[in-house]
């Protein structure tokens, strides 16, 4: 890279670090459902792509790339929680948190304990899909696995979404009919 | 005897989350006419996947994450300028470009498109936009050519019935947040009155829970079941089909 593209990108760099940082905080929720975790990671990911911003060479794949960046951080604490458990299959869910341990109505919690409780591997595919509308070719970059396992991860979790969610239905919260009316 | 084509749950995601090329897409909304209960597989991963995107945006991001404004004055002003004058040089060819219009801009722009022929030979052309993004840029692109095809054919002895169909995120287009989109889109619509807008009735459903309140839509709006149940009903009967 010759100087000129390095000074022009380095404003370019940080200022699309700044506009990503929501995303990738919402993303790590996603993960961990534990605000205080998911912050941590997001920092951890910040430092590490500033300080290996010179790595990134097309500046057009920075969100891909920074996502990889997160998943990599996200691993790391799964084996230092759980060294020798399998990662992928592993249900990580965070006692300590009010999030998930305070009875609600919300839909919202419903959903997101629903996602909480799938493995994470299929929780950080199904989020990186639905979330951030990455291509499957793109999650399977980001978390070093093959395509094919990227939809087989979905698929399942989408199944176990569905049928937990179903729940709901029979609760009429998801499928009350709404009828076709003007609205005035 | 014709027998209905088997499409598995993973070749029914990578519909859903636009991994498909166009003619496999095309394959599988041409199966979705004759098919009721591929239809309502379709249906129900379409709801799933809109209800994760919802239930993730009301998370709230601490204060520190949030994007901070550094720019300074001199910048921005440099910047507004080199941006007024490219969107007045782009307006004027955007002008000269829409005296033969045809729906190609918005098929730019688009994800999905269907049967979308040029209208040159059709005296009575049925057009459903879907919109699914609260992208600024592209709600306003949306709404140029729509305009702009209105326009076109209320001078013209075709006629033109628009539909625009709001769903997911596309509810910013139809709520009545007094965006500049917003009033825009109530202006055609006190215009023109071969427009429809329409929203998804699911999507307003699962917006006013998260939200915790009533959502005001813009007058005339009317509310449909499904957005896909709507889709499907059109493409049953000739429409053409653009998804932004």
């Amino acid at each position: 890279m010759n100087p000129l593209e390095f000074i022009c990108r380095t404003p370019t760099f940080k200022k699309r670090l700044e506009v990503m940082r929501p995303r990738l905080f919402k993303v790590a929720y996603s993960w961990c459902h534990a605000k205080d975790i998911a912050d941590d990671l997001v920092q951890d990911t910040v430092i590490k792509a500033m300080r290996s911003a010179s790595s990134l060479r097309d500046i057009e794949k920075m969100n891909s790339w920074l996502f990889t960046i997160l998943a990599n951080c996200w691993r790391d604490y799964l084996r230092r929680q759980k060294p020798t458990d399998d990662i992928d299959e592993c249900i990580f869910t965070d006692d300590s948190t009010p999030e998930l341990t305070q009875e609600r109505q919300n839909i919202t919690d419903i959903v997101q304990q629903a996602v909480a409780s799938l493995p994470q591997g299929q929780r950080q595919v199904l989020s990186l899909v639905d979330l951030e509308g990455f291509t499957y070719a793109e999650v399977a970059e980001i978390i070093d696995i093959p395509a094919g396992t990227v939809m087989s991860r979905l698929n399942r979790a989408r199944k176990a979404l569905s049928m937990q969610l179903l729940e709901l239905k029979e609760q009429n919260v998801l499928t009350q009919d709404i009828h076709v009316r003007l609205v005035k | 005897m014709n027998e209905k084509k088997q499409y598995s749950d993973e070749h029914l995601n990578a519909f859903i989350d636009d991994q498909l090329n166009t003619a496999e897409k095309a394959e599988i909304l041409d199966a979705v006419r004759h098919d009721t209960e591929l239809s309502q597989r379709i249906c129900k991963l379409q709801k799933l996947h809109n209800l994760i995107q919802l239930s993730y945006q009301s998370v709230d991001v601490p204060e520190r994450h949030q994007p901070q404004k550094t720019q300074n004055q001199h910048i921005k002003l440099k910047w507004f300028a080199a941006a007024s004058f490219l969107f007045t040089l782009g307006s004027v060819l955007g002008w000269v470009s829409h005296q033969t219009m045809t729906a190609n801009s918005l098929t730019h722009i688009a994800q999905i498109t269907h049967n979308t022929i040029a209208p040159h030979n059709d005296k009575h052309w049925k057009l459903m936009l879907h919109v699914s993004t609260s992208n600024p840029n592209r709600l306003n692109i949306v709404l140029d050519e729509a305009e702009a095809l209105l326009n076109q054919y209320e001078n013209s002895s075709r006629k033109l019935e628009l539909e625009i169909l709001a769903n997911s995120e596309g509810l910013a287009l139809v709520s009545n947040n007094h965006k500049n989109y917003n009033k825009r889109l109530q202006k055609l619509q006190q215009k023109y009155s071969n427009l429809a807008v329409l929203v998804c009735g699911q999507t307003l459903k699962k917006a006013q829970q998260i939200k915790g309140k009533k959502l005001t839509l813009l007058p005339d709006t009317n509310i449909v079941p499904s957005a896909i149940n709507q889709i499907v009903k059109r493409q049953q009967t000739g429409w053409s089909y653009i998804r932004i």
